[in-house]
Parts: C-alpha cells; structure tokens; sequence
C-alpha cells in the first residue's frame, strides 16, 4: 500500500464509521420519534451548525479570497452533488413505501458501483478504474446485500 | 404496475443518486477545498430535502419533542459534520473508485455496532457478508496503481 493513500484510507474508513454509528441511533429516532424525511431535514440543519462551528476561520477565508469563475464551478458542482444525494435519501424512503426493505436496501447498496462505473465513463482523465477496485468493489456490495437480508 | 416494480425503481433513483453524489465532487475539488464544497454540499441537500419535507409532511416539521431535537443534533453530527467531511477528504485523496466501495460498507458497522450495543445474534448470513466485505475493502487497499 502506497504511503500517500493511507489517509485518504483513513478518512474513509472514519466516514463509514460515522454514517455507520448515525444509522443504528436513526432506527430508534425514526421508529420512535419522527419520520425518515423529518430526521433527515433536522439532522441536515444540525450538521451545517457544526459544519459552520468546525470551519468559521476557513470558511469565511475561503469565501472572501477565491471569488472567481474558477470558484463558482466548483460550487455548482457541490450543489449537485448535495442535490444528488438529497434525491438519493428520498428515492430511497419513497422505495420503502412502495417495497419491503429486502428489496430497496440490497438495490440501495449497489451505489458504489455506480459511482464506479459513472468514473470510468466521465472522470478517465482524473482517475483509473482497475480491475481489482471493481472485484474489490463487487465484493463489499455483495457482502453488504448480504449483511441487510441477515437483518431483516 | 406491481408496487415493488415502483420500489425498486425508487432503489434504483436512489443509487444513481448516492453515485452521482460521489462523482461530482472529484471534479468539484479542482476548483474548491474539500471543506468549502463539503458545506455547499450540505445547504443544498438540505435545502432540497427541507422542501421535500416542507411538502409531504409540513405539520410534523413542528411537532418535533426536545428529546428528538437533540438525537438530531447528534445524527446531524454524526452523518453530515463528520461523515461527509471524511468522506469528500477520503475521495480527495483517493479518488471515488476507491473511497465509494469503502463508504459503501458503512452497514458493516452498522452491523458490528448492533450486535455490540443491541446483543443482535450472529447469523451465518452476517458473518459471511462481514468476511465478504472485509475482503473486498483488503483487495481494494493492495491495489497499487
């Protein structure tokens, strides 16, 4: 394993331990307390607070520096990315209305794939997709389907 | 049409969603800083969700306990402050291709957290899906190119 990975490793393993730790508390908050769409707005405006708290001096450094065109496609392309993910959690919900969760969470879970697939379609100058990130990946959503139906 | 045609298509909307999420960050992050882009990304997923809310479900939005505000505050902690941020740092250091499947095992945790907090049984299923995963993620973390 290359050096210079090991953070970005690192930091994605810390990502899936959060959004893992945030799910088991949400099945109590969403069985119990309010619904999927009405955690996710809540939670939404409490993680932008702390967002702003963590990164006040940054923030507003890098708001008033880079205010060029340069900026603003980067900011478009965030919203997007915050737009696609804001579809993503309520496709998902409206999913479950419609099928039982044996079958929206094992579908749900092939995203990294597409994430995968869309890269090599659309980001080739930025990054290789190799055969053994696609059997690596092939292998967690097979485990990961298999993880939900054992909990259901 | 038979309603878990319907779901699965919202399963499948959903993943395009969460993939397409994932891919537009490496281009954005040629142009701004992971945390810049991580708190756009934030405003505009809760701009969108809090209108779908507003919409489908406005009453309940002020009904919320002070009990449920403060599961929020941590899940908004947890999934959006932390989870986010670490992971557009994760796919700025390692690209999507690598930093998404590893994300993408998040209910790995999940279940380990489970049966760690919740006493939830091991099942043979469970513990062939952990090893799957596990191997997947060490497959991923020799590639070297």
């Amino acid at each position: 394993m290359k050096g210079r990975l090991l953070p970005g490793y690192f930091f994605s393993a810390a990502a899936a331990v959060s959004y893992g730790t945030s799910q088991v508390i949400s099945r109590t908050v969403v069985r119990e307390m309010a619904s999927p769409l009405v955690t996710s707005a809540f939670s939404l405006i409490f993680g932008l607070l702390f967002l702003y708290l963590f990164l006040f001096p940054t923030l507003n450094r890098q708001i008033r520096q880079r205010n060029t065109p340069q900026v603003g496609r980067g900011v478009i392309l965030f919203v997007g990315s915050g737009v696609a993910a804001g579809v993503g959690v309520t496709a998902m919900y409206a999913g479950l209305k419609w099928a039982p969760v044996t079958v929206v969470s094992p579908v749900t879970a092939i995203n990294p794939l597409v994430a995968i697939g869309l890269t090599h379609l659309f980001l080739q100058h930025l990054e290789r997709v190799t055969w053994r990130i696609l059997v690596g990946a092939l292998l967690v959503v097979g485990g990961v389907v298999m993880i939900t139906l054992s909990q259901v | 049409m038979d309603s878990s045609l319907i779901g699965i298509g919202f399963s499948l909307l959903a993943a395009l969603g969460f993939g397409v999420s994932a891919v537009l960050v490496r281009p954005g992050l040629a142009h701004i800083s992971f945390t810049l882009g991580t708190f756009v990304s934030v405003v505009a997923s809760m701009l969108f969700i809090g209108t779908i809310a507003a919409l489908t479900d406005f009453s309940a939005l002020f009904s919320v306990s002070l009990a449920a505000l403060a599961w929020f505050a941590v899940l908004g902690l947890l999934s959006f402050a932390m989870g986010r941020l670490f992971y557009y740092r994760g796919i700025a250091r390692l690209g999507v291709a690598r930093a998404a499947p590893i994300v993408g095992a998040t209910p790995l945790v999940a279940a380990v957290l489970a049966i760690l907090v919740y006493q939830e049984a091991l099942s043979y299923l469970l513990a062939l899906g952990v090893t799957t995963v596990v191997i997947g993620i060490v497959i991923i973390l020799r590639e070297q190119g």
